[in-house]
C-alpha cells in the first residue's frame, strides 16, 4: 500500500536554484564467503549538482535506541558517506585497507549504461531498467524519468532519472537497494563536502596500494600452522582480476 | 535494445536548453519510444548544449527534456525533418513551482531488522563450516589463533557467552571448537565488556566479548572421542561431550594420557598456580614440605613422565527467566617419575667443596574440585550471587636418594583442603550510580608429614639426627566489602571500603626416633592474626589523547604474631597510591606509565621461627618480624601496532625497590643446607628492560620477530657466617623468530634463542662470579602436500651449557589427515625421535654452580584417531 502525501503547496517563482531531493533506501548486503547479511537504511540527499549518500551502519538516523545491554561492534567505524559532484563525475569517500583509512576521490568518465525496455512501478513512479558493468561486477537498476535527476545510491549516476532500485549478485557478494521514501522539495542551503580539507588519493592510487598489500598478504605466513591469510580480491569493486 | 537499421550517415539532433534565466546545464535529454520507454539519453553541457546521435528510426521517437525544477517538454520527431542528417531543436523550459514537501512513503518497507551482526545459518549446510570457530575465522577483524584463542582487532576476547551465559569461563575454546553451527541464531559483538552487566559503563574496561545467540527449541548434543596407542605402552585418549539447549548447557571431558601432555588447568609437576589458583593463593594454606623437583629448562614436552587421568563436568541451568545455577566438578589423578643426579660446587666464606646427589622420585597427586554458584538476576536493578568452592587434593611423594654416599628413603604424605564461600550483590541506582557489596569466608588446611629412613644427621658432634617432620598450616579468612561506582562525563569514580580478618596457624614438629625414644627437636606453634580496614578511592579519566587512573587506599592494619612464647604486635595506618597513565600518540601507538606503592604483611612462610625439615637434606627457619614490607614499582612501556603494514614494536623498562625485606642466611655444608630468613632494613632492587619487534619484509617474504629481556636483581645475603654481602644477579634472554613460506606446500619457522645468567657476590674483598650461557635453535617445517594432509616436523637444537661441548638435537614429527567430511582425523605422532634418554644442564646461584642431569620421556610413536559425533 502506498500513501502519497502532499503537505504544502507554495506558488513561488523561484530562480534557478534546483529542487532538492531526499531519498531513504533500505539496503541488504550479503558477504557470501562468510555468510554475513547486513541490513540497514541509507540516505541520499542532493540538489542535482551535489549530493551526499550515507549508509547508516551506526543506525543513528532512524532513531532506534541501541540495546542497553549489548553494544554492537561497528566493524565499519563511522557511517560511510559518499559526496558526489554530479557535474564533474567525482565521488569523494573513505575506504580502508586493513583498518588504515584513506580519503579517496574517484573520478570516472561515466557509467556505460545499457537501457532496457522493461519497466516496473516503485513507490508509484514508473521506472525503467538499465544495466552496466562497473569494476568487475554487473549491476541492474531501475530509474524514473519522473524525477529527472542524474543520481542514485552509492557511486551511481548518469541516467536521465533518479535510480530507485539497484541490485547485483555474484559469488562473492550480493547487494539490493530499494527506495522506501522520497521527499522532494526545497533543497538545503548547501550540500557540503564532509572531507573538505583532507588530503585525497585517487582511486587508481588506492587500487595500487590494495594490490601491494594483497601481494604481501599472499606470502606472509601468519600462523604457526604455516597459513597465509590473503586479502579478498574485492567486494563491490574488484581490485584484483 | 533493438537495432532497426544502421543509416549510411548517422542522424544527429542537437540544440540548447534554457529557461527564463539562461541556459540549463546538466539537464537530461532523452529519446523515448511511444510507450515512454527511454531508448537513448544524454545531458546538456555547461553551455546548455546537447547532442544526440539517433540509433532508431526517428518517426517512432519523442525527444524529451526535463529537470527537477522545470516542467518537462516533449517533441515528437515525426513532426521534424532532418537536413543534412542533422536536426536542431532548441528547448525553453518553464520553471516548476517548488513544493515545500512532497513525500512518498512505502508503508511496508522490505526490511525492518535491527542493526546487528547477523548471519543466516541456513546457508551453512555445505559442510565446510561445521562449528562456530570456522565461521568466526572469516569475520573481518576477527582472528582465531591456532590455540583457539579468539582475538578481535588484535585484542583477545575475554569471554565467549552462550545466550549471555558464561558456561566456559576462560575455556571457551571447548565451545568454539565443538558447538555445531546449526545451533546458532546470531553472533553479537560486545565492546567495553564487563562481567557485571549492571556496572557497564561505570567501570573502566577495554575488554570485548562475543555472545552466541542460540536457536530456540533446539537441543544440540555433540562430542569428540580420541584414541591413541603407541610403543611402548603409550596411550592418549579423550572424550568430550557437549549438550546445549536454552535451559541447560553442559560439557564434560574425560582424558587419559601417559605421553607427557597436560590438558588440565592444574600443574602439580611444576607447582605453578593456574589462573584460577592465583586468586586462591590468598586463601590457600601453603605446603611447606617439598615434594620433589620435577622442573626442567627444556620444558615439559620431553620431561613430563606422567600417567594422567582427568575428568571434568561443567553444567549451567537457567532457572527463572534470568537466574543461573552452575555446578562444576573436576577429578584429577596423576603419577610423575624422575631420576636425576647432580654435582654442586659450592663456594662459601672462602671455602669450596663439592656435593653429589642422586634421586629417584615418584609423585602421585590426586585432586577433587567442586564449584557451585547461583546468580539471581530476576530484578532489573538488583542482582545477587552465591559462589561456593571446595578444593581437596592429596599427594604422595616417595624418594630414594643418595647424598654423598648415604642412601635414604623419604616419604611425604600431604593433604590440602580449601573451601571458599562468597556472597555478592549489585544494586544499580541509575545509569550513573551503582553499589555493590560482598561477603567472603574461606577455610584451608594443609597437613603434611615427612618420614626419612635412615635419619638425616643434623649435628655430627652432638649426634642429633632427624627423621620425622610433621607440619600443618591452617588459614581462615573473612572479608566484607562495599563499593560505590559513579560517572561524571569522561570521569569514572569508584570507592571501596573493606574489612578483613585472617588467622594463619602453623603447627610443626621435627623429631627423631632414636632407639625407640621419640625426641622432639624443633616445634612451631605459630599464630598470626591480621585485621585490616581499608578505604580506596579510584578516579579514571579517558579522552582520545590520554587516559589516567589514579587510586589511593588508606589502610589500617592491626596484627599479632605468636611463636611459642614470643609475641609481636603491629598497628599501622598507611597509604597505597597507584597511578596508571596512557598517552595515545595516534591510533597505532601509545605509551603507558604505572607506579604503585604496595605495603603488605610478610609472607606466611616467613612468620614461623623454628626449624622445619623440608627434604632429606634441607631445613628452613625464620627470624620473623611483624613489619609491613613496602614495595615501590615503576613501569614505562611504549607499544606500536599497525595492522596495515603488519608490524609491531614495543619497549619497556621497569624498576622495583623495597627499602626493607627478608633475606637469607644460609648454612651449607656437604650434606645439609639450613636456610634462615631474617628481616633487615636494607634495600633491594629489581630493574630491567624488554624489547619486542615484529616486522614483515616483503622482498624476502619473511616475517621477523625479535624479543629481548634484560633483568637485574640486587639484594643481600649471608652464607656460612660471612658478613652481609651484596649480590647482583643478571639475566639476559634474546630470541629471534623467522617465518617464511619456502615453496607452496612448505613453510618454515626458525626460532633462535640465547640465554645468559650470572651472579656476582663479594666476600672478604674477593669477588665470586657464577655465569652460564645456553643456546637453543628450533626449526619447524609445516608441509601440506594435499588438502587434508598436514605434516609438522620440529627439530630442537640445544646447547644447554656453552662452556661445555654437550649438545642435543631433539626431533618430533606429526602427520595429520582429516577426512573430507571433517568427521575423522588420523594422526601419527612421533616424539623425541632421536631417542635421548637423559638431559644435562647447569644451574647457578650466588654461591654454587650445579651440573645436573635427569631422565626424559622416552621416544615414542603413537597412532591417534579422533572422531566427532
Amino acid at each position: 500500500m502506498k500513501k502519497i502525501i502532499l503537505l504544502f503547496l507554495v506558488f513561488h517563482v523561484w530562480n534557478q536554484n534546483a529542487q532538492g531531493y531526499s531519498v531513504t533506501y533500505s539496503m541488504e548486503q550479503v558477504a557470501k564467503e562468510i555468510n554475513l547479511t547486513t541490513t540497514l537504511f541509507s540516505f541520499l540527499d542532493g540538489n542535482g549538482n551535489h549530493s551526499l549518500y550515507e549508509e547508516d551502519f551506526a543506525n543513528s538516523r532512524m532513531g532506534n535506541p541501541a540495546d542497553s545491554n549489548i553494544n554492537i561492534i561497528n566493524l565499519d567505524g563511522d557511517n560511510s558517506v559518499y559526496y558526489k559532484d554530479l557535474k564533474a563525475n567525482t565521488v569523494v569517500y573513505k575506504d580502508h585497507i586493513r583498518f588504515k583509512f584513506f580519503t579517496i576521490r574517484d573520478l570516472f568518465s561515466g557509467f556505460n549504461w545499457e537501457l532496457h525496455n522493461e519497466t516496473k512501478d516503485i513507490l508509484g513512479y514508473t521506472c525503467q531498467k538499465a544495466t552496466c558493468r562497473f569494476r568487475g561486477r554487473d549491476y541492474t537498476v531501475y530509474y524514473t524519468t519522473s524525477i529527472p535527476v542524474s543520481d542514485g545510491p552509492w557511486k551511481f549516476s548518469g541516467l536521465p532519472g533518479l535510480i530507485l532500485e539497484l541490485s547485483t549478485d555474484d559469488r562473492v557478494a550480493s547487494l539490493h537497494v530499494k527506495a522506501t521514501k522520497i521527499v522532494l522539495g526545497k533543497p538545503k542551503a548547501e550540500y557540503k563536502n564532509p572531507y573538505e580539507g583532507q588530503g585525497y588519493i585517487s582511486f587508481d592510487r588506492y587500487r595500487e596500494l590494495y594490490r601491494e598489500k594483497y601481494e604481501e598478504s599472499l606470502h606472509r605466513i601468519t600462523g604457526e600452522t604455516g597459513k597465509a591469510s590473503p586479502l579478498p580480491k574485492g567486494f563491490l569493486e574488484y581490485y584484483i582480476e | 535494445m533493438l537495432w532497426f537499421y544502421l543509416p549510411a550517415f548517422s542522424q544527429v539532433i542537437s540544440g540548447t536548453v534554457q529557461d527564463s534565466s539562461g541556459v540549463i546545464p546538466m539537464a537530461p535529454v532523452m529519446l523515448k519510444a511511444r510507450n515512454n520507454v527511454v531508448l537513448q539519453f544524454t545531458r546538456t553541457d555547461d553551455n546548455g548544449y546537447y547532442r544526440i546521435e539517433l540509433k532508431q528510426p526517428k518517426d517512432s521517437l519523442f525527444l524529451e527534456v526535463s529537470t527537477l525544477s522545470h516542467h518537462p517538454q516533449a517533441f515528437a520527431l515525426k513532426d521534424y525533418t532532418f537536413s543534412n542528417n542533422s536536426l536542431k531543436i532548441n528547448v525553453t523550459l518553464r520553471e516548476k513551482p517548488i513544493m515545500l514537501q512532497e513525500v512518498v512513503i512505502d508503508n511496508a518497507p522490505i526490511v525492518r531488522k535491527k542493526d546487528t551482526l547477523e548471519f543466516n545459518p541456513e546457508k551453512f549446510k555445505d559442510g565446510s563450516e561445521k562449528v562456530i570457530e570456522d565461521v568466526l575465522k572469516k569475520l573481518p577483524g576477527v582472528v582465531v589463533e591456532d590455540t583457539g584463542e579468539i582475538k578481535y582487532k588484535g585484542k583477545p576476547i575475554k569471554k565467549m557467552l552462550l545466550d549471555g551465559d558464561d558456561l566456559f569461563d576462560a575455556n571457551y575454546v571447548t565451545g568454539s571448537r565443538n558447538i555445531s553451527a546449526d545451533m546458532i541464531d546470531k553472533v553479537q559483538g560486545i565492546e567495553n565488556y564487563d562481567d557485571n552487566s549492571l556496572l557497564k559503563g561505570l567501570r573502566d574496561s577495554d575488554d570485548t566479548a562475543l555472545n552466541i545467540v542460540l536457536k530456540k527449541g533446539k537441543t544440540d548434543f555433540s562430542g569428540t572421542a580420541t584414541l591413541g596407542h603407541g610403543a611402548e605402552s603409550r596411550y592418549d585418549g579423550a572424550v568430550t561431550a557437549m549438550m546445549i539447549n536454552k535451559k541447560i548447557k553442559g560439557f564434560g571431558l574425560a582424558s587419559y594420557n601417559n605421553t607427557g601432555q597436560n590438558n588440565t588447568p592444574y600443574d602439580f609437576m611444576n607447582a605453578t598456580p593456574s589462573v584460577a589458583d592465583r586468586r586462591n593463593e590468598l586463601f590457600k594454606a601453603p605446603a611447606v614440605l617439598e615434594e620433589g623437583n620435577f622442573t626442567s629448562v627444556i620444558g615439559d614436552r620431553y620431561t613430563r613422565r606422567n600417567n594422567n587421568f582427568f575428568t571434568s563436568i561443567n553444567t549451567l541451568h537457567k532457572l527463572g527467566s534470568q537466574s543461573v545455577f552452575k555446578a562444576d566438578l573436576s577429578v584429577y589423578n596423576d603419577k610423575f617419575t624422575r631420576m636425576a643426579q647432580d654435582v654442586s660446587v659450592i663456594t662459601a666464606a672462602g671455602e669450596t667443596f663439592t656435593t653429589r646427589n642422586t634421586n629417584d622420585l615418584v609423585k602421585r597427586p590426586q585432586l577433587l574440585v567442586a564449584d557451585v554458584s547461583y546468580a539471581n538476576k530476576e530484578k532489573e536493578k538488583f542482582h545477587w550471587e552465591y559462589v561456593g568452592q571446595l578444593n581437596y587434593n592429596r599427594r604422595e611423594f616417595d624418594e630414594n636418594s643418595n647424598n654423598n654416599g648415604l642412601l635414604q628413603q623419604s616419604r611425604v604424605r600431604s593433604e590440602h583442603y580449601l573451601t571458599i564461600n562468597e556472597l555478592k550483590a549489585t544494586y544499580k541506582i541509575n545509569d550513573r550510580h551503582a553499589l555493590t557489596g560482598s561477603l567472603l569466608y574461606s577455610n584451608s588446611h594443609s597437613p603434611q608429614r615427612l618420614n626419612i629412613n635412615p635419619p638425616t644427621v643434623i649435628n655430627v658432634s652432638e649426634g642429633t639426627s632427624s627423621d620425622s617432620q610433621q607440619s600443618t598450616f591452617s588459614k581462615e579468612a573473612i572479608v566484607a566489602g562495599i563499593s560505590y561506582f559513579t560517572q561524571f562525563g569522561n570521569v569514572l569514580v569508584a570507592m571501596f571500603a573493606d574489612y578483613s580478618r585472617g588467622i594463619k596457624e602453623l603447627r610443626s614438629d621435627l623429631s627423631s626416633v632414636l632407639q625407640d625414644n621419640q625426641q622432639t627437636l624443633y616445634s612451631n606453634a605459630m599464630r598470626n592474626t591480621t585485621e585490616n580496614a581499608g578505604f580506596e578511592n579510584v578516579f579514571s579519566y579517558k579522552n582520545e589523547r590520554y587516559s589516567l587512573v589514579f587510586r589511593c587506599g588508606l589502610n589500617y592494619t592491626r596484627a599479632s604474631l605468636k611463636n611459642l612464647s614470643d609475641e609481636q604486635n603491629l598497628e599501622q595506618l598507611f597509604l597505597t597510591p597507584k597511578v596508571k597513565a596512557n598517552y595515545f600518540f595516534n591510533k597505532n601507538s601509545k605509551a603507558t606509565f604505572t607506579y604503585a606503592l604496595q605495603q603488605e604483611t610478610p609472607d606466611e612462610n616467613n612468620l614461623f621461627s623454628n626449624i622445619i625439615q623440608t627434604n632429606y637434606r634441607s631445613f628452613i627457619s625464620n627470624s620473623p618480624q611483624l613489619d609491613l614490607i613496602k614495595k615501590h614499582a615503576f613501569n614505562l612501556d611504549y607499544s606500536y601496532s599497525n595492522s596495515f603494514d603488519m608490524n609491531q614494536y614495543g619497549a619497556g623498562i621497569y624498576y622495583t625497590y623495597r627499602p626493607a625485606n627478608y633475606f637469607f642466611e644460609t648454612q651449607v655444608n656437604r650434606d645439609i643446607v639450613v636456610a634462615n630468613t631474617f628481616y633487615a632494613p636494607i634495600g633491594s632492587t629489581n630493574f630491567g628492560t624488554t624489547l619486542r619487534v615484529e616486522e614483515y619484509f616483503h622482498p624476502i617474504r619473511t616475517t621477523v620477530g625479535l624479543t629481548s629481556q634484560l633483568n637485574f636483581s640486587l639484594y643481600s645475603n649471608i652464607v656460612n657466617n660471612s658478613e652481609l654481602r651484596d649480590v647482583r644477579s643478571t639475566n639476559f634472554v634474546t630470541s629471534l623468530l623467522l617465518r617464511k613460506r619456502i615453496i607452496k606446500p612448505i613453510s618454515a619457522e626458525q626460532n633462535v634463542s640465547y640465554l645468559r645468567n650470572g651472579f656476582r657476590s663479594e666476600y672478604d674483598s674477593t669477588e665470586t662470579k657464577n655465569t652460564f650461557e645456553s643456546f637453543t635453535a628450533q626449526t619447524k617445517m609445516i608441509i601440506k602436500p594435499i588438502k587434508n594432509l598436514q605434516a609438522i616436523v620440529t627439530g630442537n637444537f640445544y646447547a644447554p651449557d656453552l662452556s661445555v661441548n654437550a649438545n642435543y638435537f631433539f626431533m618430533d614429527a606429526e602427520a595429520t589427515y582429516t577426512s573430507s567430511n571433517k568427521k575423522f582425523t588420523y594422526a601419527l605422532v612421533g616424539r623425541n625421535l632421536t631417542g635421548y634418554k637423559t638431559f644435562s644442564t647447569v644451574a647457578v646461584s650466588d654461591y654454587s654452580t650445579t651440573s645436573g642431569s635427569h631422565n626424559l620421556l622416552e621416544r615414542f610413536l603413537l597412532v591417534k584417531i579422533t572422531f566427532g559425533f
